[in-house]
């Protein structure tokens, strides 16, 4: 409870300091209703660490026999495109992959890798709601798209035996997703909200667990102080609560007790944005909600870094 | 006619012709456009804002002030800049236009109204069919216009733009500018 007074008392005066400054960005680990700013198109592109080497009894942390040792480098690579202005946004999305598993099996250290390309989605954001007022807006969208099987689904192990599916770089699915985001800036100070709910299909005989993401990022600008006239390079700093709630996995008709959980990760995050087409970021991601189903490793934690780029017609 | 005779008389005459071109006179011109846009809050997306009143035909500089809500638009030498295009351009950006507020330097005339006896004071962008009816300000801050201008007046006025009905008992009005600033270039 202690943690949590803490973050709130954090928002709070970040609330009441932003009241005289003006404008900010787009949250970093979390959707925004904004479908502007992308006259032609753009690019986004980070890259992603995390690491999981906890493991957890449901909430509780246990030594692990293995000692295993689960590392990510993800860097995608985002491509929106404004096809009706300020109302319709399509996505391209395809990530690069680099998946590293370091486990003790027998006294032997070994270490299971795959790297290459993920899976591929198409995403769309469609705003229905936009109220304007001087240095203010409230907007809603809709969030939704595909994610197709492009990533490899059967990589195996040097001695030809399947990788498990957290190793591969694919689902082998066609997975579906859609919610809706809500945002709300007044002045420097930004709210950010999105609950998108993600449903998965079978393939290899596993159905991953649905999901829901829900996400809640709190921006304000700091420098510079008094924002006057567009553009001025300009420093935002981000406080993101990040949840992943996931149901059971489903393997042959059977329920997979190790795995899905819920997950919620507090990301503070800075964005500098030098000039009025170019910014970057990065955050740090650590879990303070962390309730897996049955024994499973934990997130210690996840960073990024990354940029977005205003192409030019 | 002897030398000195031709000499005053060519002088006049090219005095006469100095007079019709009027160098340094922005005669009939509009200066400065200023649209203010609500939900200006992400500087980030106001390059797409940006972009869009840039595209606007006869636009030469845009500016935009996010301290204020305010877009300014500077127009090329000699051009006009659409007032509904900025709309759709502010609202195409992912904005909302309020007021539109103008700058613009013409020919005054005076047309008394023979039935009701009102008398209006219409701005005339000389070279163009564009013609706005000038205003004072109903809540009275603004500098008067009757009985300060008179016609053929040059002045420079700085207004807000008042969408009325464009027919009223008959007649068809040109557009409003409510007027917040008033100069007398040259007296008639």
């Amino acid at each position: 409870m202690k943690r949590w007074q803490a973050i709130g008392t954090l928002l709070l005066t970040m609330i009441g300091w932003a009241a005289p400054l003006h404008g900010q960005g787009p949250p970093i680990n979390t959707q925004t209703a904004f479908v502007v700013g992308l006259e032609g198109a753009a690019v986004r592109s980070f890259l992603k660490f995390t690491r999981k080497s906890q493991l957890l009894v449901e909430d509780r942390e246990t030594a692990d026999p293995l000692d295993r040792d689960f590392r990510v480098m993800a860097v995608p690579v985002m491509l929106p495109y404004e096809v009706v202005p300020n109302r319709l946004v399509l996505i391209g999305a395809l990530p690069f992959l680099d998946k590293e598993l370091s486990l003790t099996q027998n006294g032997v250290r070994r270490k299971l890798s795959s790297t290459g390309v993920g899976d591929a989605a198409l995403l769309a954001r469609f705003q229905v709601f936009q109220w304007d007022a001087f240095q203010r807006t409230t907007r809603i969208s809709l969030f939704g798209g595909v994610k197709f099987p492009t990533g490899e689904d059967d990589e195996t192990d040097t001695e030809g035996n399947r990788l498990p599916p957290g190793l591969q770089l694919g689902t082998g699915s066609v997975d579906f997703k859609g919610g809706a985001v809500f945002t709300h800036a007044v002045g420097a100070f930004g709210i950010n909200a999105d609950g998108i709910v993600e449903l998965n299909t079978r393939a290899n005989g596993l159905r991953r667990g649905n999901a829901l993401s829900y996400d809640l990022a709190l921006g304000l600008r700091v420098l510079p102080f008094v924002y006057e006239t567009y553009p001025s390079p300009q420093i935002n700093l981000y406080l993101e609560v990040n949840g992943l709630l996931q149901g059971h996995n489903d393997l042959e008709g059977k329920e997979v007790v190790d795995s899905g959980g819920n997950l919620v990760l507090l990301s503070p995050g800075i964005q500098f944005i030098p000039f009025r087409t170019f910014l970057i970021e990065g955050s740090v991601q650590l879990p303070v909600v962390e309730d897996v189903n049955g024994t499973q490793l934990g997130t210690d934690l996840a960073a990024n870094i990354g940029f977005r780029w205003l192409l030019w017609d | 006619m002897n030398h000195v005779a031709r000499l005053l008389v060519t002088g006049f005459a090219a005095f006469l012709v100095s007079l019709s071109i009027q160098p340094g006179v922005a005669y009939g011109q509009l200066k400065m456009a200023m649209v203010r846009v609500d939900g200006l809050s992400c500087p980030f997306c106001a390059y797409g804002l940006e972009k869009k009143l840039k595209a606007i035909e006869g636009v030469g500089e845009v500016k935009i002030d996010l301290k204020a809500g305010i877009a300014h638009l500077w127009p090329k030498e000699e051009s006009w800049i659409a007032m509904e295009a900025v709309k759709k351009a502010v609202k195409e950006g992912g904005f909302t236009p309020r007021a539109i507020m103008l700058t613009v330097e013409g020919a005054v005339s005076e047309e008394t109204d023979g039935e009701t006896g009102l008398t209006k004071v219409v701005l005339q962008v000389s070279g163009t069919d564009r013609n706005f009816l000038l205003l004072e300000d109903p809540e009275g801050d603004g500098p008067k216009v009757m009985g300060h201008v008179s016609s053929g007046d040059q002045v420079l006025a700085a207004g807000r733009l008042y969408d009325h009905k464009p027919v009223v008992n008959g007649s068809r009005l040109p557009q409003g500018l409510i007027v917040e600033r008033l100069e007398l270039v040259t007296g008639s």
